[in-house]
């Protein structure tokens, strides 16, 4: 038992260190940020194409396209929030056309280390066009295994309630 | 162009979701009472509802309410019916919720219908019933969940008038135990069964699962329960997932897509081994809830914790094979904590 709890509080200060590493610090202020100074060393830069903000921290976005041009008619984009996670912030951004997303794009990713870039190469893709297969299966409902509330949350079955 | 009105419900340790036309939200309400009264009276975790009680022994089942003696005589014709598999007493004390939950998804359904509602869905928890025809005038599509990839679709069912119920382990865990042998079912990660009721086919999916594989997949369609007069013939369906990735359906199973094809299975179902590291730092970070701001998800009400098929033990040794379980589906990082059916 005592080897386990060792073994455990060994793993923890383990990825705590590994974690620490990184540079990124969660910043409670939504992205879209022409005029951030990014001198305090907030490594939420949400748009690109700024390239003035954000530079001293190794958290800054590596995001695809600048947002709100060229979109097409009767379509409209919308930002999620950043999400904090463990390997640095995420925020999205779908683009709505006649109540359908349409498209989804990274407005910011971790991309500190080649494994952030190599994942986020793999998996955004997958992910994106999850979402796009999710929602052309027009389903009203999904039936699953029974999740808690917290689940709820993160389920398909939430996106619906909320109108996806 | 009737406006919708979708309102989802913290209720008995899940959310249960409306899907109904707006004139109805007065009838809405009434079924969200009826929920709550519901939880209260029959959840196990809760040490002075109706059901502790009688499950202590502190009272007698004739001093209990008209609805807990209509439910405990319903799981005893259905742990007959299943050839004891289904259960109540599974676990170590009696805990009826394996039916409970479809039981009063059903009637809250009811509710509307009674109220006029001739088009409305309820999903409580992942466990639906449709009323009528969807709102844009043919079948309810009802996606099942995709237990191993997050947010994906196993296949689609559709109907009018029908429910669909599914047990696996991909939310909670391995909750459901074979009654027979008091021990999790082997080789399955989810069945779905479909017929004109809730509450029957919720109690079909847990004792379904609770067989495991293969003995689930010959079940409904070649023998069908002994006093149903055979499990199709009681218009019930059944959809199995094994943890191999093989899918089968019984012949009348209103599916509406064709399932995934093998080699998305295999990529599923066996991820690269690194993965599995990130994903127990989630975990950690979750439980701790360091992550994200909405997590000490400890088992609340009945359904989050167990159904009538769970309150297995949970020692610590128990508690790692569930870990090294979870890294099968480790490609759906961002679930939940898996654990949550161990006591808090």
């Amino acid at each position: 038992m005592r080897r386990v709890i060792l073994a455990v509080t060994g793993t923890i200060a383990g990825l705590v260190a590994l974690l620490g590493f990184r540079s990124h610090v969660p910043s409670a202020a939504p992205a879209v940020s022409e005029g951030s100074t990014g001198t305090a060393g907030s490594g939420v830069t949400g748009s690109a194409g700024t390239g003035s903000g954000g530079t001293g921290s190794a958290g800054s976005g590596a995001s695809a396209e600048p947002s709100a041009s060229a979109l097409p008619a009767g379509a409209r984009a919308v930002d999620g929030n950043v999400a904090n996670t463990v390997y640095g912030p995420v925020q999205i951004q779908v683009v709505v056309q006649d109540k359908k997303i349409t498209k989804v794009n990274i407005l910011e990713q971790p991309s500190s280390t080649v494994n952030d870039i190599q994942i986020g190469q793999f998996a955004f893709p997958k992910l994106i066009s999850e979402t796009l297969a999710a929602q052309s299966a027009h389903v009203d409902s999904v039936s699953g295994a029974t999740y808690t509330s917290a689940g709820y949350i993160q389920s398909l079955q939430s996106a619906l309630d909320n109108g996806a | 162009m009737m406006i919708r009105l979708k309102h989802a419900e913290p209720v008995m340790g899940t959310v249960v979701s409306f899907d109904v036309d707006s004139a109805f939200g007065a009838a809405v309400g009434a079924a969200v009472r009826w929920l709550h009264w519901v939880d209260a009276t029959f959840s196990t975790f809760r040490a002075d509802s109706e059901v502790s009680r009688l499950g202590r022994g502190e009272i007698a089942l004739g001093q209990c309410s008209a609805r807990v003696r209509e439910v405990i005589a319903a799981c005893a014709e259905l742990t007959a019916v299943t050839g004891g598999y289904f259960s109540a007493t599974a676990g170590a004390v009696l805990d009826p919720s394996g039916y409970v939950k479809g039981w009063a998804v059903e009637r809250a359904a009811a509710i509307l219908t009674e109220a006029g509602s001739l088009s409305h869905c309820v999903n409580g928890g992942g466990d639906v019933r449709c009323v009528g025809s969807s709102p844009r005038g043919g079948n309810w599509r009802i996606g099942i969940a995709d237990p191993v990839r997050h947010g994906a679709l196993a296949l689609t069912a559709e109907g009018r008038d029908f429910a669909v119920a599914t047990s696996g382990i991909a939310e909670r865990g391995e909750h459901v135990l074979d009654p027979h042998t008091r021990t999790p079912p082997q080789g399955l990660l989810s069945i779905t069964v479909t017929g004109p009721e809730l509450a029957l086919a919720d109690a079909y999916a847990t004792a379904v699962f609770a067989m495991g594989f293969p003995r689930a997949m010959g079940f409904p369609q070649a023998v069908g329960f002994p006093e149903a007069g055979g499990w199709s013939a009681a218009g019930y369906e059944a959809f199995g997932i094994t943890d191999d990735g093989r899918t089968w359906q019984t012949p009348g199973f209103p599916a509406a897509r064709s399932p995934l094809s093998k080699r998305d299975w295999r990529a599923a179902a066996n991820p690269p081994r690194a993965t599995s590291y990130p994903v127990k730092t989630l975990r950690i970070n979750r439980q701790n809830g360091v992550q994200r701001g909405e997590n000490a998800s400890k088992p609340e009400g009945y359904g989050s914790g167990g159904r009538g098929q769970c309150h297995r033990g949970g020692g610590p040794g128990r508690g790692r094979a569930r870990v090294r379980q979870g890294q099968r589906d480790a490609q759906r990082s961002e679930r939940g904590p898996r654990r949550a059916c161990l006591p808090p």
